[in-house]
């Protein structure tokens, strides 16, 4: 009886738990995907990217990155940083460098550099 | 046969509080459009955060077998016996979405996918407590990022929050009456302890209803003061919610006058053996049909009709009066039960 009751409880806690050990696990990260993080950082950025010396045009980068060049991101600021590094390891054409200055909940701002390795 | 009719909740492989959830959900996520890979979903599959998820035909082919996914799924959970199913594949659909487009993540329908899955999860044995264990995971993980985080306790987050990205006049007013960071200090603190005080309640399925009350105070004045509804995340929240309430499996229409027209409605409408045969000698007045609407509230019909209103509300952005809806249905319906949550039958082996 007891067995059974277990077996059938046993999916749906496993489910929670891979939740909340993935919880835990993002907490180590500077990215927030699948973890329970809403809103929970606010992250004023602005993405600009040159090539040979010239920068973009705000069309060219939206196109791109598939986001906006100036907003608020919501979850983390990392995912900033792994977006860029995931188009630029990916789509043809890159710029030579990428800048993304941001405020971390209205602190000094930072910024991120990629630059393409040729 | 009956298991094509939507409004038949019973019989299913799960407790009808689940199948109505999902049911209502899955028609609120249709007139809302909110589809994986739709609005604030993006436009389809985009640099996937799990890699493998790039590979399978192109971005055309993925994101139609993500909507068949999610269409079909809906279908078979409103149309079929085979609700478990369903839900499966909503569930599946909205976390590919999210998975497969770096641009949508989206803790909002991260969350309505989890409804669906531990719905997929559930069985009689388990009934609703694999949703209220989810919900518990929702605070207690929402609340660790925020434990977790220096600015929710200095109040930065929330000043960055309230002032610089929304603006909210009427909080840069109340904090101007304190000293400088102290009312989003506060604020912030609030929000960790009151998320806790979520999770402590809903690991007893006696303080639900309790729980429920502070999930209002936290989340209403955040819809009312940024004018959002986090895409379908308050909906999913309200579904959620409302599944850890006993659905009366027969609906007691001797218990006050009641309106003779619209019970005769509601039982033409009643597939579930929920409605019994009464007559009232009250006169049919607006007030009659507004208190035989309350009476019978979990009716099916008046569950969809309530979601229809949702929807619409949501839609052309009157969301004050969905709020009001929201604290009345909580007032007139959840409220009364919370001693009567104590005494609700227990899933089987919890």
């Amino acid at each position: 009886m007891m067995y059974s009751h277990f077996k059938k409880w046993l999916p749906g806690l496993l489910f929670l738990s891979a939740q909340l050990v993935n919880t835990l696990y993002e907490l180590t990260l500077d990215t927030r995907t699948i973890s329970w993080a809403p809103h929970t950082t606010q992250v004023f950025y602005r993405i600009d990217a040159f090539q040979n010396g010239l920068g973009w045009g705000r069309r060219a980068i939206e196109a791109r990155y598939g986001v906006a060049q100036t907003q608020w991101e919501a979850h983390a600021a990392g995912n900033l940083r792994r977006l860029i590094e995931s188009v630029e390891a990916v789509a043809p054409g890159n710029p030579d460098s990428v800048i993304v200055t941001y405020r971390r909940n209205g602190a000094a701002e930072r910024t991120y550099l990629w630059k393409a390795s040729r | 046969m009956r298991h094509l009719n939507p409004l038949y909740v019973t019989g299913k492989a799960v407790v009808p509080e689940l199948v109505i959830a999902v049911r209502l959900l899955a028609v609120y996520l249709l007139l809302t459009s909110e589809f994986p890979f739709n609005g604030n979903q993006g436009g389809g599959r985009f640099y996937p955060v799990i890699g493998f998820l790039g590979e399978f035909g192109s971005d055309a082919q993925f994101n139609m077998g993500v909507r068949v996914l999610f269409l079909g799924g809906i279908a078979a959970l409103l149309f079929s016996r085979l609700v478990r199913l369903g839900a499966l594949g909503v569930g599946l659909a909205f976390v590919t979405g999210v998975l497969s487009c770096q641009i949508c993540i989206s803790v909002a329908h991260l969350f309505t996918a989890c409804v669906f899955l531990c719905t997929a999860l559930s069985n009689h044995i388990t009934g609703t407590g694999l949703i209220r264990f989810q919900l518990a995971v929702l605070y207690l993980g929402a609340d660790l990022n925020k434990i977790s985080d220096t600015d929710w306790w200095t109040g930065a987050s929330m000043e960055t929050l309230l002032v610089t990205k929304h603006q909210l006049t009427a909080y840069i007013h109340a904090a101007g009456a304190f000293p400088n960071g102290f009312l989003s200090q506060m604020m912030g603190i609030g929000v960790i302890v009151l998320q806790m005080g979520i999770v402590m309640l809903l690991l007893r399925r006696r303080t639900v209803v309790y729980a429920m009350a502070l999930a209002l105070v936290l989340h209403l004045p955040m819809v009312v003061l940024m004018q959002m509804t986090f895409g379908p995340f308050l909906f999913a929240l309200v579904t959620a919610y409302g599944s850890l309430l006993t659905w009366p499996r027969h609906l007691d229409c001797n218990a006050g006058p009641h309106s003779n027209l619209l019970v005769k409605w509601l039982s033409s409408l009643d597939f579930n053996g929920q409605v019994g045969t009464c007559r009232s000698d009250a006169k049919e007045t607006p007030a009659l049909w507004l208190r035989t609407l309350i009476g019978y509230l979990p009716h099916p019909v008046i569950l969809l009709g309530m979601t229809v209103l949702a929807a619409a509300l949501v839609r052309y952005g009157k969301l004050m009066p969905l709020t009001l809806l929201t604290i009345a249905a909580f007032w007139v319906y959840a409220w009364p039960q919370r001693r009567r949550a104590a005494q609700a039958p227990r899933p089987a082996g919890l």
